[in-house]
């Protein structure tokens, strides 16, 4: 029951990161693209009902105009319906090793097609919100990694040379998991250069948050390999003689696996949300390039977020990832406990 | 020789000046002395005895409380050495000064004193000034003021033992002055050279009470004097009102000081209130949304998009919100001049040639959409700068239209700098080389960020490669004041004074404000070398036509030069309940209290 609950879960997850992965194409406008003309612009929702009532098949938009009597305010030009069409040419950008001169969609409206409203740089959110997830859903699944390789490393070299390697280890756990990581990892950003590209950052934030992640797994591991090793068919394969790297690799380490991915699920938010806290404060990846973090963060303007609600988007995709991560985190627990 | 000595002078000058300057403009807070002269010659009577006395006021309802907000807790209530936001504002309601600058007329006019008078020296070249202060005047514990008190505040401001950051506007050209007591109730200022506006130096010097403080200024115990957990019995001003209690975190209660001297045009006792109830909030937002419920009566320096709201509610909610207009700060972006010698990054070095290129400066003005800024940041509540004097500052307002937005302009500007585009658009320097830069601005403010991301995209259409870095503030002014670790910075200044000498440690080369280089002993430019010149001119010039005149060359010089790119002025915001009544707010700190012995309370919301 547990692994079919955490397969969904699986393939859940990594449909959202396959869709993130891919923003270039799906993204309807470049994340960066400033329309100050559109400077907070609500949703243009898919329609298929027009203004006069008649239902069409092909979905469509209405272009946005400032609503004559309250210029801060959008209206629909209802006067003309533009479709939305599917693999629409586009300016040539690099996605990866390749040049893509279409995306996914796009409508012929003058304003565009905006899903989720606009910044308040007229920056389209839906594109900012796909890129900017890329990099903190990415961030946290490579720091995630990172510190369960981190952590069953260390908790291998506490079982296997033990004494003084395992008591200065586990010490090192316990120092690791008492220090304030926030402050820490604002600490250490205020020592690099004042302006970096934005994959050093990327990559230094993963770096950063998956360093500090490693104690939880190493202990774990440490504890896996230890009540392993004393099971009776590990002492009989020692007592046939079987190497220690043998019985390493052939017995023991595949004991840990799932509490590997147990561990991986239930890291992987953590670091998404080390990664978000980082660029919410400033200090992750810097304008233009967007970050959940960093998206989120124009809501502690209370009283604009309450009045332009498209605006709470970030936080509600923040969200439906994190809790995708825990459902797989407890999926993968009751697999395991199964 | 007599020129370096000249300029190290008035470098060590200006630099002590802008010590108190700094502290002003850290705390966003103006401190420092301000406006403009009267003649020397002239004698300057109270038409009443408070500034903006023109104003005309409404028929009072007596008694009532007020309650406002502060988002920050006081740190002492000693007014020598008080520099918090917090502090001061506590102070302008419990203590009284020499002189006040009246915000309406941007002038100084006599407070306390009954008048100012230039006294004839035959001859000699110290300017010398009469004060005759009022008789029968006590502070707020019922001890009576007269000229010792005068004596004993000049006496301890002056010594450094009290470490007052108002030291220095009590020096004139490195000398501190001199006041004598004729009487009981008439002093005499000797200032050692003429200044332009001599009532300036006592603008901001509240009166201290002898009898209280002078034991401890005598064990050289002033400074740590009167704390935050000093018994309100054991303080006193000359001020509207006086400290009843502080519950730190919570609320600070200030009650009618029955002994102030003030009365209004029917002799009725000012001030009206009974009393002013301060409530310490964490932070804007809480302090918007206690406005917003009618828990809180005034609320200044209010965020565009909260006032736009409250606009919306205002009458549902029996408020009354009102746009002052550009105020005197601004907003500006400057690039790092400074001099770096060779320890310090190369490239940063390399970088500095295209800053130190005017070319290079005006294309930046030319290419920044400062109307976009206007609009998009500040929602329309902001005014496009063409230089550093603001639209607000009426009596210094040179009209200089700010620069057209054009990336023709830009172009050709850079085009004639040397610089050229690749194949690709992006701009390359004389070498070849890439123009990438950074933009570095205070996470604290989020205007200023967005700001800087507006800039990023006006300059990326240049063919430059921009980066916006928001620190915290602290890590920001270190990098900016200290190891010059930046390449261009966004920051806000103009809240020290509204005097051109208050400026005087932004604008002079040797400046301790003159974020842009700092330590400069000699100025390397003709233009810098006259903007030195005039500084130093307006500040003794007595005639405000040609004063003004020569500011007004200051700031002809700072926009055809362009050593910072001047951006916006974001309008005042301010708003009250209705039952407020005489709500007058101005442009100048403290925006809505300034008049608080005359703010009354409605009994119904009219």
């Amino acid at each position: 029951m547990g692994t079919k609950v955490a397969r969904k879960w699986l393939w859940w997850i990594l449909a959202i990161h396959l869709v993130v992965l891919a923003a270039e194409l799906v993204a309807p406008h470049d994340f960066a693209r400033q329309v100050r003309t559109l400077s907070f612009a609500p949703p243009t929702p898919p329609r298929w009902i027009d203004a006069e009532g008649r239902f069409h098949w092909r979905p469509f938009v209405y272009a946005l105009q400032r609503d004559p009597r309250n210029p801060r305010e959008f209206i629909d030009t209802t006067n003309e319906r533009h479709p939305i069409r599917f693999w629409v040419p586009s300016e040539p950008r690099q996605m990866g090793p390749m040049v893509l001169k279409y995306r996914l969609f796009g409508t012929s409206s003058p304003t565009g097609i905006h899903l989720l409203g606009t910044d308040r740089y007229g920056r389209d959110m839906f594109s900012r919100i796909l890129y900017g997830a890329r990099l903190s859903l990415f961030a946290g699944a490579l720091a995630g990694t990172l510190a369960v390789v981190l952590g069953l490393i260390a908790g291998t070299l506490c079982v296997t040379w033990g004494g003084w390697v395992d008591a200065f280890l586990m010490r090192m756990v316990e120092l690791t998991i008492s220090l304030p990581w926030l402050y820490l990892l604002i600490g250490v950003r205020a020592f690099l250069p004042l302006s970096m590209d934005p994959v050093p950052v990327f990559v230094l934030t993963i770096a950063l948050v998956g360093t500090l992640g490693w104690a939880v797994p190493a202990r774990l591991v440490r504890g896996v390999l230890k009540t392993a090793r004393e099971q009776d068919y590990v002492q009989a394969a020692r007592g046939f003689g079987a190497s220690e790297a043998h019985l390493l690799f052939k017995h023991l380490l595949p004991q840990t696996r799932d509490t590997l991915l147990t561990q991986w699920a239930l890291l992987v938010p953590k670091c998404v949300m080390a990664e978000v806290t980082l660029s919410f404060f400033g200090l992750g990846v810097q304008e233009p390039f967007p970050s959940l973090g960093s998206l989120i963060s124009v809501l502690t303007e209370a009283h604009g977020a309450m009045t332009r609600v498209w605006m709470f988007w970030p936080a509600v995709a923040l969200g439906l990832a994190i809790l995708s991560y825990h459902l797989l985190a407890e999926a993968l627990q009751q697999h395991r406990d199964v | 020789m007599k020129d370096s000595d000249n300029c190290f002078r008035m470098a060590a000058r200006s630099a002590r000046v802008g010590c108190l300057l700094s502290v002003a403009w850290i705390c966003l807070f103006g401190c420092s002395p301000s406006p403009e002269a009267p003649s020397a010659d002239s004698k300057v009577a109270a038409a009443s005895s408070s500034p903006g006395a023109t104003e005309t006021y409404e028929e009072p309802e007596v008694g009532g409380r007020l309650v406002v907000a502060l988002t920050s807790e006081p740190r002492t209530f000693n007014p020598a050495t008080g520099v918090s936001q917090a502090t001061l504002i506590l102070l302008s309601l419990t203590h009284r000064g020499l002189m006040a600058l009246d915000p309406m007329s941007q002038e100084i006019r006599p407070s306390l004193a009954v008048s100012w008078t230039a006294v004839p020296t035959d001859g000699e070249d110290f300017p010398l000034y009469r004060i005759d202060l009022p008789r029968d005047l006590k502070f707020s514990d019922g001890e009576p003021f007269d000229a010792d008190d005068v004596l004993f505040t000049i006496e301890a401001i002056l010594d450094e033992r009290v470490g007052s950051p108002q030291l220095q506007t009590l020096m004139v050209d490195d000398e501190p002055i001199s006041v004598t007591a004729i009487d009981s109730h008439t002093v005499q200022v000797r200032l050692p050279s003429p200044v332009a506006d001599p009532g300036m130096l006592f603008e901001s010097l509240y009166i201290l009470p002898e009898h209280l403080l002078r034991d401890d200024f005598e064990r050289g115990e002033l400074a740590s004097a009167w704390g935050t957990e000093t018994s309100p019995s054991e303080l006193a001003g000359l001020g509207p009102f006086r400290l009843a209690s502080y519950r730190p975190g919570e609320r600070i209660v200030l009650e009618r000081n029955p002994h102030y001297f003030q009365r209004d045009d029917q002799d009725r006792a000012l001030p009206y209130l009974d009393e002013i109830v301060v409530l310490l909030l964490t932070d804007m937002q809480s302090s918007l949304l206690r406005f917003e419920a009618g828990e809180v009566d005034v609320l200044s320096n209010v965020p565009v998009d909260g006032f736009q709201r409250l606009q919306v509610v205002a009458e549902e909610r029996g408020l009354q919100m009102r746009d002052l207009g550009a105020g005197a700060a601004y907003e500006f972006l400057f690039f790092n001049l400074n001099d770096l010698g060779t320890e310090s990054r190369s490239e940063l070095i390399a970088k500095q040639s295209w800053f130190r290129s005017l070319g290079f400066r005006k294309a930046i003005s030319h290419a920044v959409d400062r109307q976009g800024i206007v609009d998009l940041v500040y929602n329309g509540k902001a005014t496009s700068l063409g230089t550093h004097v603001s639209p607000g500052k009426s009596r210094w307002f040179v009209d200089i239209e700010p620069p057209e937005t054009s990336l023709t302009q830009a172009k050709e500007h850079l085009a004639r700098a040397g610089f050229r585009w690749s194949e690709k658009g992006r701009l390359l320097d004389s070498g070849g080389a890439e123009v990438k830069l950074s933009i570095a601005t205070n996470s604290s403010n989020p205007r200023r960020v967005q700001t800087a991301t507006l800039i990023q995209e006006d300059l990326s259409k240049l063919g430059m490669e921009v980066q916006v870095v928001s620190l915290e503030f602290g890590a920001l002014l270190d990098r900016v004041t200290n190891s010059f670790d930046y390449e261009i910075a966004l920051l806000g200044l103009g809240r020290g004074g509204v005097d051109p000498s208050s400026d005087l440690n932004v604008w002079h080369s040797s400046g301790s404000n003159h974020l842009w280089h700092l330590g400069v002993d000699c100025p390397t430019t003709e233009w810098e070398r006259r903007i030195d010149e005039l500084m130093e001119l307006q500040k003794s010039e007595l005639d405000f036509a040609k004063r003004k005149e020569l500011y007004g060359e200051v700031q002809r010089l700072v926009f055809e030069n362009q050593p910072v790119v001047t951006l916006v002025a974001p309008n005042v915001l301010v708003g009250a309940n209705k039952r407020i009544g005489n709500f007058s707010p101005t442009i100048f700190e403290p925006t809505i209290l300034w008049n608080v012995e005359r703010l009354y309370r409605r009994s119904d919301r009219p």
